[in-house]
């Protein structure tokens, strides 16, 4: 090694150390302002989502029969249904359900594949050579086909709609953390706790994990946006979370049940859905190249715990 | 060579074996009795337990569930595919009767998505960060976003409130009368090749990108050649790989997305078909149909693989 790198790496921990968190940010915001616009706008849709019942102007299951199909007006700004919902209430709650199930979809579908994409790196072996098999079926799959098939079988509603997308997102992550399991385990403080007789599943827990967390949330941040659309599109075709529940998909299957549909029952759910979809995208590509080691390590360090499970501590 | 296609096509019957398990299990050992599906709850609720044994023995339900996986593996071999519930007919003719239209969409898809994506992403990787480039990742990141089947009612809306137009909605094939097929295709083709295009776009430019920095480029331009055959004879050959790999890999999203999108245009395609079969539950054509879209894609990813050898002269197995 020689004296130019050594010098660096001691360096490098003393500089991390004098930045602080908002620090770290800063310089995010800085490098990514177009992510973190996405961010700020996700994060409205999230509020929008949790405050629906103090945001929202009507009930949004309430049919108004004197107030049926009617363009956007002062009353109603997204207009009404054909049963005289208001379509404005309905996409505000639209957001609470579509987010709910993409939120736990990528919680247990992306955490189950990157947990086992761990096992699978650091153990390979049999057990890894079965799950990569096991993978490639189900990767065989086109993602709404199969949780098409998976919701059908296991009745419709909500549990079924996150269990199906939550399943089309298993083999995702297991290939990616796999692989980053793979490097990881190859690092020489990996080994020197292998070689101080820790066992696998600490090592696993306490030295593999971590590494993992930031491939993880560029991952599942795609993946929301990702799980927004399979969700979205099992509502339009009938196989996603059963009516009246208001969902962006449910609404658009709605609207053209009508000979003529109405263009308002059309634009505004399908706008919620490209938002939305748009500023989680967005957000995992600044998330992604700011991740990008020879962009900035500064925020990989942030996601990972500062300064703390460095790879290359010599 | 050889040796790697015969490995590669066991890999590939292997995955599918894998699938069809799969596919097995979701549908027949989860809960939920078809019959309910056939017969309405009421007449669910009506039905003699003798009758109920008839009817279960008559569709091949009532065999052990291995028997019935390999009868199943049977009707496969035989190519009849086996009977849908409630339409006479086998799932090999409806298969035969709405395939043409589903892949006629795909693969006109997959021509407007090349037609859009690579030169789009060619004019970036050219001048990066110049205007054009904006426009175009602009223009990508948004039509990666838009799902393609509200794009498509948006389209079919717009056509008909400005316009009065709607496709025909009985299935028209092409050698029956092309210019009302075409009709019934182009909207779903273009919708979803443009999402794909997308994605092309974005990966041919960053694949140029990194070509063009690389030194037999360099020497090309020293040695004066003009920009148009550096970047299409010298860099365009060494960075349309990965693309042709995306390209396969974005297959899986047109299969699922088609499904939608078949729906959104009122197309009565393959797609269309495999819905009105999940609400119908008819579980014998869901199986065989989920089937074939996981076979196609599957298919598709072992020719890109091909591909690669016989593009690229320095991969040799």
């Amino acid at each position: 090694m020689t004296a130019e790198t050594a010098t660096v790496i001691v360096d490098a921990p003393i500089a991390v150390r004098d930045r602080s968190i908002a620090r770290e940010l800063g310089l995010f915001a800085r490098r990514n302002p177009l992510s973190v616009a996405a961010g700020l706008v996700g994060l409205a849709i999230i509020l929008v989502a949790v405050f629906a019942p103090w945001i929202a102007p009507r009930d949004p299951l309430k049919a108004n029969f004197a107030r049926m199909n009617k363009p956007p007006d002062a009353q109603a700004l997204f207009g009404t249904d054909q049963v005289g919902r208001d379509t404005l209430s309905r996409v505000i709650y639209g957001a609470r359900t579509s987010l709910f199930v993409a939120f736990s979809a990528v919680l247990l579908g992306t955490t189950t594949g990157s947990l086992w994409g761990v096992a699978c790196g650091y153990l390979g072996g049999r057990f890894d050579l079965v799950s990569q098999r096991v993978m490639e079926v189900l990767q065989a799959f086109p993602d709404l086909i199969l949780a098409m098939a998976i919701s059908m079988a296991i009745g419709t509603g909500l549990p079924a709609v996150i269990v199906a997308i939550a399943v089309t997102r298993v083999p995702f992550g297991g290939r990616v953390i796999r692989s980053v399991a793979l490097s990881v385990r190859e690092m020489a403080y990996v080994e020197a706790g292998r070689a101080s007789g820790a066992s696998a599943l600490r090592i696993m827990t306490l030295h593999v994990l971590p590494q993992c967390v930031a491939p993880y949330l560029v991952l599942a941040t795609t993946h929301l946006g990702v799980a927004i659309v399979i969700e979205a599109a099992l509502g339009f075709l009938g196989v996603g979370v059963p009516p009246p529940t208001p969902t962006w998909g449910n609404m658009l299957a709605d609207a053209i049940t009508s000979l003529i549909p109405s263009w308002w029952l059309v634009l505004f759910p399908g706008l919620a859905i490209t938002i939305t979809v748009l500023a989680f995208n967005l957000l995992g590509d600044g998330i992604r190249d700011t991740l990008d080691p020879r962009l900035s390590p500064a925020f990989l360090r942030l996601v990972t715990g500062a300064g703390r499970a460095r790879p290359s501590s010599s | 060579m050889r040796k790697y296609l015969a490995r590669r096509a066991i890999f590939a019957l292997g995955t599918l074996l894998g699938v069809s398990m799969i596919i097995f299990v979701v549908l027949r050992v989860l809960p939920g009795d078809p019959l309910v599906a056939i017969l309405g709850v009421e007449g669910h609720a009506r039905m003699q337990p003798a009758d109920r044994v008839r009817i279960m023995a008559d569709l091949g339900l009532s065999d052990p569930l291995p028997v019935q996986y390999v009868h199943w593996l049977g009707d496969i071999a035989s190519g009849q595919l086996g009977k849908s519930f409630f339409r006479g007919d086998t799932v090999r003719d409806l298969i035969l009767h709405r395939g043409p239209l589903s892949a006629e969409i795909a693969l006109l898809a997959l021509i407007v998505s090349w037609l859009v994506g690579l030169p789009a992403g060619i004019a970036s990787a050219v001048r990066p960060n110049g205007w054009l480039d904006a426009v175009a990742r602009v223009v990508s990141i948004v039509f990666i976003a838009v799902p393609g089947f509200w794009l498509g009612l948006l389209i079919v809306l717009a056509l008909l409130f400005w316009f009065g137009y709607k496709a025909p909605i009985i299935i028209v094939h092409v050698w029956e009368n092309p210019w009302q097929n075409l009709q019934q295709v182009i909207g779903p083709a273009i919708v979803l090749g443009l999402a794909q295009g997308a994605y092309i776009s974005r990966m041919s430019r960053s694949c140029l990108l990194e070509v063009i920095r690389e030194d037999y480029v360099r020497t090309a331009r020293a040695k004066g050649a003009n920009e148009k055959a550096i970047v299409l004879r010298h860099a365009l050959p060494n960075a349309i790989l990965p693309v042709i790999t995306i390209s396969g890999v974005l297959l899986g999203f047109v299969l699922g997305g088609s499904v939608a999108v078949e729906q959104a245009f009122g197309v009565p395609g393959l797609g269309r078909a495999l819905v009105t079969a999940i609400i119908e539950r008819d579980i014998i054509v869901v199986q065989n149909l989920v089937l074939l879209y996981a076979a196609i894609f599957v298919l598709v990813n072992v020719l890109v693989d091909l591909s690669y050898a016989w593009l690229d002269p320095r991969i040799r197995y």
